[in-house]
């Protein structure tokens, strides 16, 4: 069992496009998957209530009071455990970071989310002394604009690819049309087109998360 | 938990991908108490929000007034506005808790001490 959470201190950034997506991808490929929804909007357990991706479970109210009674009972039944989290710091991320094995923080290449992921970054040292062990992360660029680079989006992923003191995915999630559907039909890319480019683009990223996920049982053998 | 089984479509199968070993163990389970107390502590650095308080219940208004004209002699008129002066409260205050005491039903809502105040605010 692995537990994800998908934090940052900004909203706004793809935390529960990721969570949805990764986690339908991962329920597609047979592995047991859980989302607690602990963000106020509820939108993932709105997707989750409409019940179309076979293997994946969403549930909703997730909140400071009740995650570590909700954490415990999905980590017993469930393979992969996703945690979205709201934007902003909060005892609530604190209390699902220390839990996690690894902590994803979605950014799109601008200044304002570049500064919450460090501030994230730095709230999962804090989450590594409340835990007492290594909590890993990595950091997404997300919306990406298929086919099209401005310079002040180059420039600012240049800037922390060079300079950031965190790992950064390989995969980017990019900018479509598709992730923004899966809230009005309750399908993912993937059972709607799945050899479309908003699908393969989901793979690669549940692949490496999955992947990174897999080495720390690597590690720890 | 509806997890179970997982009849996938054949047209959602993609490429046949390996299955990952991610039977990590969970995270060492410390006290809830400790935790509450550790993360509450740690987010006060980050001057964290907590949880949004439910909403309390709102008050009732207090019951609507009328009007009572009474004769009494003047020396106790005399004595309930001396005593009503010293202890900063309305004459209307003093008598209504008197009946209080007395028996009658009065609620704390409908006994202030001095109605001209609250008005103000």
């Amino acid at each position: 069992m692995a537990v994800i959470s998908i934090a940052s201190d900004k909203g706004g950034v793809s935390k529960t496009t990721i969570a949805l997506l990764v986690g339908a991808d991962a329920a597609l490929d047979g592995y047991r998957a859980c989302i607690l929804d602990s963000d106020i909007n509820q939108q993932a357990a709105a997707f989750g209530a409409k019940g179309k991706v076979p293997g994946l479970t969403v549930i909703p109210d997730v909140n400071e009071s009740n995650i570590l009674a909700s954490l415990r009972q999905a980590e017993a039944e469930a393979e992969i455990v996703i945690v979205d989290l709201p934007g902003g710091a909060s005892a609530l991320a604190l209390k699902a970071f220390h839990r996690s094995h690894f902590v994803l923080i979605p950014a799109q290449p601008s200044m304002p989310d570049v500064k919450a992921a460090m501030k994230t970054v730095a709230q999962i040292d804090d989450a590594q002394e409340l835990a007492r062990e290594p909590i890993d992360r990595a950091l997404i660029w997300t919306r990406i604009m298929p086919g099209y680079e401005s310079v002040p989006v180059r420039q600012v992923r240049g800037a922390v690819e060079e300079s950031a003191d965190v790992p950064i995915f390989r995969t980017a999630l990019m900018e479509r049309a598709a992730f923004r559907d899966i809230h009005i039909s309750g399908l993912v890319p993937r059972q709607k087109d799945p050899n479309g480019g908003p699908a393969k683009n989901i793979a690669a990223l549940t692949a490496e998360l999955l992947e990174s996920v897999a080495k720390l049982k690597v590690r720890a053998a | 938990m509806s997890g179970g089984s997982n009849p996938l479509a054949d047209e959602i199968r993609q490429a046949r991908k390996p299955r990952l070993d991610l039977s990590l163990p969970p995270r060492t389970d410390l006290p809830d108490q400790a935790v509450e107390e550790r993360s509450r502590e740690l987010g006060g650095r980050w001057k964290a929000t907590t949880q949004i308080q439910a909403a309390t219940e709102p008050e009732e208004p207090p019951a609507p007034l009328v009007s009572v004209r009474f004769d009494c002699p003047d020396y106790l008129d005399r004595a309930v506005s001396v005593k009503a002066a010293e202890q900063g409260v309305t004459k209307t205050f003093l008598i209504l808790s008197a009946l209080k005491t007395a028996g009658y039903e009065i609620t704390d809502r409908d006994l202030v001490a001095d109605r001209r105040k609250s008005k103000k605010r």
